[in-house]
């Protein structure tokens, strides 16, 4: 834009053309004045400011030139003054050989001469000086030659350094530098600390070793000692000394190792052998390392000895007394070996009691045996001859049987009861010895459980004691019970029989005697209640004893052996027996048994007719029997039945008959035992054999064993025992007759049969309530 | 420098926007320690009462010494503030100072100042490596600020002298400096300080010549009037060369279309602060008959203010704060673009303190539109990150 508005007319233009030209004039000539004006000021300042500006960057560049060279210096000088403060010693410049400056120390150091240290004093007499100190004790090198070759050689060292010891153990260093061919500067550094330090450091190290080595050394409770390479003693501690007994003046540092050696020998500290020679040692040494052995000392000491191999070829020997340890080794050695000795014998000695307890036992078992062959003799006795007892009594009470029938009405008749009681005691009597004996032997066949049932057993007894009971006059009951238990159908048999039977005689007349059985749980007890004169407490576990009879009973009354035929017979077959009394009051007897599921056995007397003792028996029997007075009661009793009968005392005999007979006779009845080695089953199988007939048959025995039963099981025959009750005889050999006659014969399995099994129940009717 | 209320380590701040003097000082000089305070500066904002001002601040600070000035406006924590009192307090343990009134300003003595400034700088006493500048509120409507910065330049030699001239809002009327407890009016105060901080000084301005130049052919410099440019009636002349009419002028175009003239390769504004109805313009620093001078054109103003506060130490450290003498005609322009905010965001986060000023001053020379500032950092390898 111009200066001047064009829209102006051209006159205002010029006019004001002229105005600014005029004012530019003016100022342009105003530039001269001398004289301040707020512009001028103005203008003046800024120029000087410009001016300014230029100088200060000048300035600034020179000023950081200035400022780095100043830095330099200022740190050269602070360096140079540290050092000189850390020198803290004496400080001295010598120019031109003479003293210039020197500090306080440098200048007081020396007392004696401090007064002499002045400027200008030349450096050889410095070193004079110094050197008559009194205070200076001694220099590591000569000052006069130190300071000869400092002045005078310019080309030699320009450093040099004394070491200066000074009285109280003071240490100085002198340092002499040339710093310029003109001047040489002199320090004094003390260094005492640092002599002390190093000096303490030393010797402490080394004292301290020692010491700690020594201390080790003395505190080992093994003695130790080391030798130099070449055998001499270097270090050794007490206990070394005192388990060689060595003296104080013998081992010494330096002592030869073959001179304690022999020491020890001469003097018997050694007993023998060892240590051996040095050089052997030291080869062993050389090639083990180490050595070690024991060495026995008089007085029975032993020390363990160890050598071994130092680093530097030296050796050291350490020694511990193991004179405890050897003993206790030999104590136990020796305790083991009396504890084997002991061992050994104790082992013969068992050995011979082992022996003789083979010994005896072999003779116990001899004894054992012969005594079982004793009892079993007795017993066998005992048996044969209540069995042979029984044979008489057997035929006598058959004929007592006739007797009676015939005598009934005459004037003899109570003469003859009385007789046939009396066999009736005899009889049961044997019965019970018979029993006794074989309960008492150790015949495994004796008892043989199987189901019995107690109903049959209940009613068979009652049944045959009704006589007594009535007789007695006692009232006898008995309840009945459909019970089945695991017993032996012969012996709880006579054992029942004989508690009834006892508890019928210990009642008086009029009184009562119950006899039943009570379930309790799985058991079944059997009891036989009366009201008799009972059992004092005193008597109750006597009376199971043979013989026993209670105090209240009346002599005379029985013989005593029933009940304990009871006690064995229940022992045996592990029922429990037990009675509850009261004196005057009564007494309950009562065995208890294990309950069993059974099954009611076909009686094979079932269907049996009443017999009628009046109609004949019209059959033929044969009878073998070797005992002729029996065979003449039964022969006599059957006739009387009306049965045609063949008496024979053999096998033999009664073959001979059915021979001449030349027909199977109905039935046989035999006798087990015969003469010799002939038996009653023997005669029937020969008859069965002769005649083809499988004729029925009765074995009347006294033997009461089950080996026979099971014989008349296979064989197909009925036991009976002996003594015959005749009562019981005619029914079995008419049921036989009718239903296993060979005619008759369907096959109905052969039943056992016994005295008691089905006869007795055979003749159940009206008379049990 | 990302605080955004970033607080000075070394100088404590005060400030109340009460109306009412006794309550403005006690709010402002609540949060100051005054027994750890060297000195106190204190700006002071238009329409409160100086006569109960001066006295309220004496008895409050207790024997302290403050000085400080009336303002167009207070650069303070927050920026840009227009009622804010405004003190900063300076610490006994970084600053040392020594105060000198010079009344009258008007008529000026040169001789007498040069001797009183003389005699001052040469009686503080100097501590080794501290570090040693000059601060100088002078009356802002006097219009000798010229002569006296460029006497103590000459008086006080290497010693920097900084600082702005006193206001009274947008009123170029009255103008007051406080010091011993009273506000004087043409007057100038020279603070000399001396202080273990560093300090860098700063002035910027944010104007570029353009094309246009003009001759004042009529003016008075005493007074700072301009009668006549290029032969024709100044006010009249100058509204036709920015592109307005006399009628539109007013502080605002001024501040945006400033006057330069060149000496060198610088270029110096010359602020015009009112057109009379004479057709005169006043301008505020000095201008001389037959004087060729420049029309201004400004640059991005919020640029240049952070390119110009974007200084550091050696050791590379952002100042710890700075004090602030920034021209009201600056201010105008950046309210009239709008700018206020972004302006005292960066004053802010420069930690700036200050105010608004008829003029400043930076090394011996007056001037218009800049920013002056003095930068203080830490204490030389004491980085205090």
């Amino acid at each position: 834009m111009s200066l001047i508005d064009p829209n102006e007319p051209p006159a205002r233009q010029i006019e004001r053309q002229a105005r600014i030209i005029d004012a530019l004039v003016r100022r342009a000539s105003r530039q001269n004045e001398v004289g301040i004006s707020a512009y001028s000021a103005f203008q003046s300042a800024i120029e000087l400011q410009e001016q300014v500006a230029a100088k200060t960057r000048d300035l600034e560049k020179a000023a950081t030139e200035l400022e780095s060279v100043r830095f330099d210096r200022e740190r050269t000088r602070r360096n140079l003054d540290v050092a000189l403060s850390a020198m803290d010693g004496g400080f001295a410049l010598f120019t031109d050989g003479l003293l210039n400056v020197s500090n306080k120390l440098f200048q007081t150091l020396f007392p004696d001469i401090s007064d002499r240290i002045q400027p200008r004093l030349s450096l050889s007499n410095y070193f004079a000086l110094l050197e008559a100190s009194a205070s200076l004790e001694s220099t590591d090198r000569d000052l006069q030659q130190a300071v000869r070759h400092m002045v005078g050689g310019s080309g030699g060292a320009s450093v040099l350094s004394v070491v200066l010891e000074l009285r109280a153990d003071r240490w100085f260093q002198l340092n002499m530098q040339r710093i310029s061919p003109f001047s040489v500067v002199l320090l004094l550094t003390e260094i005492t600390a640092i002599v002390r330090q190093s000096r303490r450091e030393r010797e402490d190290l080394i004292d301290e070793q020692a010491d700690y080595l020594q201390a080790a050394f003395e505190n080992m409770t093994s003695g130790i000692c080391t030798f130099s390479a070449d055998g001499a003693v270097m270090m050794y501690n007490g206990p070394f000394r005192e388990l060689l007994g060595l003296p104080f003046t013998v081992i010494q540092k330096g002592v030869r190792f073959e001179t304690l050696l022999h020491y020890l020998r001469s003097h018997g500290l050694i007993a023998h052998d060892l240590p051996k020679p040095l050089t052997v040692l030291r080869e062993r040494l050389r090639s083990d390392n180490a050595v070690r052995t024991r060495v026995r000392q008089g007085g029975g000491r032993v020390l363990d000895l160890q050598a071994n191999l130092l680093p530097d070829g030296g050796f050291l020997i350490e020694l511990k007394d193991v004179t405890l340890e050897s003993r206790a080794t030999e104590m136990l050695e020796n305790r083991v070996m009396e504890r084997t000795a002991e061992l050994t014998r104790a082992n013969a000695r068992l050995t011979e009691q082992y022996e003789e307890q083979a010994r005896v036992e072999e003779e116990l078992r001899l004894a054992k045996e012969r005594a079982e062959a004793a009892v079993s003799s007795k017993t066998r006795f005992l048996a044969a001859a209540s069995h042979d007892l029984l044979q008489p009594v057997n035929a006598a009470k058959l004929m007592l049987d006739t007797l009676n029938e015939r005598a009934a009405s005459s004037a003899f008749a109570p003469t003859v009861k009385r007789l046939h009681r009396a066999f009736a005691s005899t009889e049961q009597l044997l019965h019970s010895l018979l029993d006794i004996s074989r309960l008492d032997g150790a015949d495994p066949d004796m008892v043989t459980p199987t189901d019995v049932s107690l109903g049959v057993l209940i009613k068979g007894v009652f049944e045959d004691q009704m006589a007594l009971a009535d007789n007695k006059g006692v009232r006898l009951d008995a309840v009945p019970c459909s019970a089945f238990v695991r017993s032996d159908p012969v012996y709880l048999w006579r054992s029942v029989q004989n508690l009834v039977v006892n508890a019928i005689q210990y009642t008086r007349p009029g009184g009562r005697v119950l006899l039943g059985c009570r379930r309790q749980g799985n058991k079944v007890l059997l009891q036989v209640w009366d009201n008799g004169v009972g059992i004092f407490p005193q008597d109750q576990e006597r009376i199971f004893e043979e013989f026993a009879r209670a105090d209240n009973v009346a002599p005379g009354s029985g013989v005593g052996l029933g009940l304990s035929v009871v006690e064995r017979a229940c022992r045996h077959l592990g029922h429990k027996l037990w009675l509850r009394s009261e004196p005057g009051v009564g007494s309950l007897f009562c065995i208890e048994m294990q309950q069993v599921d059974g099954t009611e056995v076909i009686d094979e007397s079932k269907g049996l007719t009443q017999p009628d003792d009046d109609a004949p028996m019209s059959a033929i029997a044969v009878v073998i029997e070797n005992d002729e007075d029996v065979l003449f009661a039964t022969t006599q009793r059957l006739q009387q039945w009306g049965t045609a009968v063949l008496g024979a005392s053999s096998t033999e005999a009664a073959l001979a008959h059915v021979r001449d007979m030349g027909i199977a006779p109905d039935i046989i009845l035999a006798d087990y035992q015969l003469d010799g080695d002939d038996t009653g089953v023997r005669a029937i199988e020969a008859i069965r054999d002769l005649t083809g007939t499988r004729v029925p048959a009765i074995v009347i025995t006294a033997n009461r064993s089950e080996t026979l039963r099971r014989a008349g099981e296979d064989v197909g025959f009925t036991v009976m025992t002996k003594p015959v009750q005749v009562s019981r005889l005619r029914p079995l050999i008419e049921w036989k007759i009718r239903w296993q006659s060979p005619q008759a014969q369907v096959d109905a399995p052969t039943k056992v049969g016994n005295d008691s099994g089905g006869a007795g129940s055979s003749l159940a009717n009206g008379r049990i309530r | 420098m990302d605080g955004s209320r970033a607080i000075p380590n070394y100088v404590t701040l005060g400030q109340s926007n009460a109306s009412d003097p006794v309550t403005a000082v006690a709010e402002a000089t609540a949060g100051i320690d005054l027994n750890e305070c060297r000195f106190v500066l204190v700006f002071v904002p238009c329409g409160l009462s100086l006569d109960t001002l001066g006295p309220a601040l004496e008895a409050a600070m207790n024997g302290v010494p403050v000085f400080g000035c009336t303002t167009a406006g207070q650069i303070t924590g927050d920026g840009y503030e227009t009622d804010a009192l405004l003190l900063v307090a300076f610490p006994k343990a970084h600053f040392r100072c020594a105060s000198v009134l010079f009344h009258p300003l008007k008529p000026i003595s040169i001789p007498d100042i040069a001797a009183v400034a003389e005699r001052h700088a040469a009686q503080f006493r100097h501590t080794a490596s501290w570090n040693r500048l000059a601060l100088i509120l002078a009356d802002g409507v006097t219009k000798q600020e010229d002569l006296l910065v460029s006497t103590l330049e000459m008086v006080l030699g290497d010693l920097p002298v900084f600082g702005g001239s006193a206001a009274d809002g947008l009123a170029f009327r009255e103008t007051h400096v406080l010091h011993g407890g009273q506000f004087h009016r043409n007057a100038a105060l020279l603070l000399l300080l001396e202080t273990d901080l560093n300090y860098e000084g700063l002035e910027f301005d944010h104007f570029l010549p353009t094309d246009t130049q003009l001759v004042i052919t009529d003016a008075d410099p005493e007074e700072r009037l301009v009668f006549e440019i290029n032969g024709a009636p100044a006010a009249q002349e100058y509204a036709r060369l920015v592109g307005c009419s006399v009628d539109d002028l007013c502080p605002r175009i001024f501040a945006e279309n400033p006057l330069l003239v060149q000496h060198g390769k610088r270029h110096y504004v010359r602020a015009i602060s009112d057109a009379s109805d004479n057709q005169a313009l006043s301008f505020l620093a000095a201008i001389d008959d037959g004087l060729i001078m420049t029309l201004g054109r400004g640059k991005a103003v919020v640029e240049t203010l952070e390119t110009g506060l974007d200084v550091c130490d050696k050791s590379g450290d952002a100042p710890d704060f700075i004090l602030g003498f920034d021209c009201v005609l600056r201010r105008l322009e950046i309210e009239e673009k709008q700018l206020s905010r972004p302006v005292s965001d960066v004053l802010q986060n420069r930690r700036v303190f200050g105010f608004n000023t008829y003029g400043e001053q930076h090394c011996g020379v007056h001037m218009n539109q800049t920013f002056v500032g003095v930068a203080f950092f830490g204490p030389e390898g004491r980085s205090l990150a």
